[in-house]
């Protein structure tokens, strides 16, 4: 029997990756879904993630359509409010600033209304990594300005490649 | 076999609304989520409120705290900050506005509600487009500075127009 917070799938990526696909985790019913992104590992230090989605036909959607806006936390210094844009061709960031001594991280990332074929997709994500510098955190918005259904998402790695593990659920 | 994410109260606004009740928190959790997804004002560019209820009242007194900071994906950022105000005014939806697609989602956390020993708490994480068709999120804290237990929460706009739509709905968190 489905809970209100009901585990759908759990998707790994095949070591370090550039881009981490998510195909098919949504269009089950649910107004909400949460993603919980274990970050395993980097190839490099420094770098962030952003988001595109997956339409109903499970094509990437790459124009510039979404618009965001992220705070940056940081540990060691000043914050950095510069993260964003509108109608550009992803979401971000996801997280940043990640290390590739194996220090891990974490991101929830909250989808709403992806099943809904005549609403707009919204997020909310945030994160806490780890730099040299010290730890660094996202709090992150974005939407995708398009009336239709989204199935999955891509992580795209910016400047490395990561490795990692992420857990959907379906909240109703 | 039920999960830990418990439903308790959910509200659909298909046609318009003066407000919206949520009600049932009790010292069953002591944890309470609300999810609300598609929230839009009938009055273009309104801000809905909360307030929280008493007895299934909604609380109207001066006691109401919040802080925020506003994630704007057109502008600088911005913070707001608010003592001793009649409700929490723009912490969950601010500025939303009846154009195509504009509307205001985002999760809140209640804490302490049942505590009739403590202060109210909530947490909001919020993203929307506002009137002028771009994305923005309020992301802070709230809190009602009296010493006694709530039991639900009270949407409205404060302004005096309605809610035209949206689903709201409360969760406990089992322990």
């Amino acid at each position: 029997m489905a809970t209100n917070l009901q585990f759908l799938q759990k998707v790994t990526s095949a070591g370090l990756v550039s881009s981490f696909d998510m195909n098919n985790i949504f269009d089950k019913g649910y107004d909400q879904y949460n993603i919980y992104l274990n970050l395993i590992d980097s190839s490099t230090n420094g770098g962030y993630m952003g988001l595109r989605f997956f339409d109903s036909s499970d094509t990437i959607i790459s124009g510039n359509e979404y618009d965001w806006a992220g705070q940056q936390l940081k540990s060691y210094g000043s914050f950095d409010n510069t993260w964003r844009a509108t109608s550009n061709s992803q979401i971000a960031p996801i997280f940043v600033s990640t290390n590739d001594d194996n220090r891990g991280g974490g991101t929830l990332i909250r989808v709403f209304n992806a099943d809904d074929t005549s609403s707009y997709t919204f997020i909310t994500a945030q994160s806490s990594t780890f730099m040299d510098s010290g730890l660094d955190g996202t709090k992150t918005i974005g939407v995708h300005k398009g009336a239709e259904k989204i199935t999955g998402v891509r992580l795209v790695s910016q400047s490395n490649t990561h490795s990692l593990s992420a857990s959907i659920y379906g909240v109703k | 076999m039920a999960g830990s994410l418990i439903k308790i109260d959910e509200e659909i606004v298909s046609s318009a609304v003066a407000s919206v009740t949520l009600t049932g928190i009790d010292s069953t959790y002591d944890v309470y989520m609300v999810k609300y997804n598609n929230v839009t004002p009938s009055v273009d560019a309104r801000s809905i409120s909360l307030r929280v209820t008493k007895s299934g009242t909604p609380d109207t007194t001066s006691n109401y705290d919040y802080a925020y900071k506003v994630l704007n994906s057109a502008s600088s950022f911005g913070n707001g900050a608010f003592t001793n105000d009649t409700e929490w005014q723009y912490l969950v939806a601010d500025s939303v506005g009846t154009g195509t697609s504009e509307s205001a989602n985002g999760i809140l956390y209640l804490f302490n509600f049942n505590n009739a020993s403590e202060y109210s708490f909530i947490t909001a994480e919020v993203t929307e487009i506002n009137s002028s068709a771009t994305a923005r999120g309020n992301q802070g804290g709230g809190v009602h500075t009296v010493q006694s237990s709530s039991d639900g929460v009270f949407w409205f706009d404060t302004a005096g127009g309605n809610i035209a739509s949206g689903t709201f709905t409360l969760y406990g968190l089992k322990k």
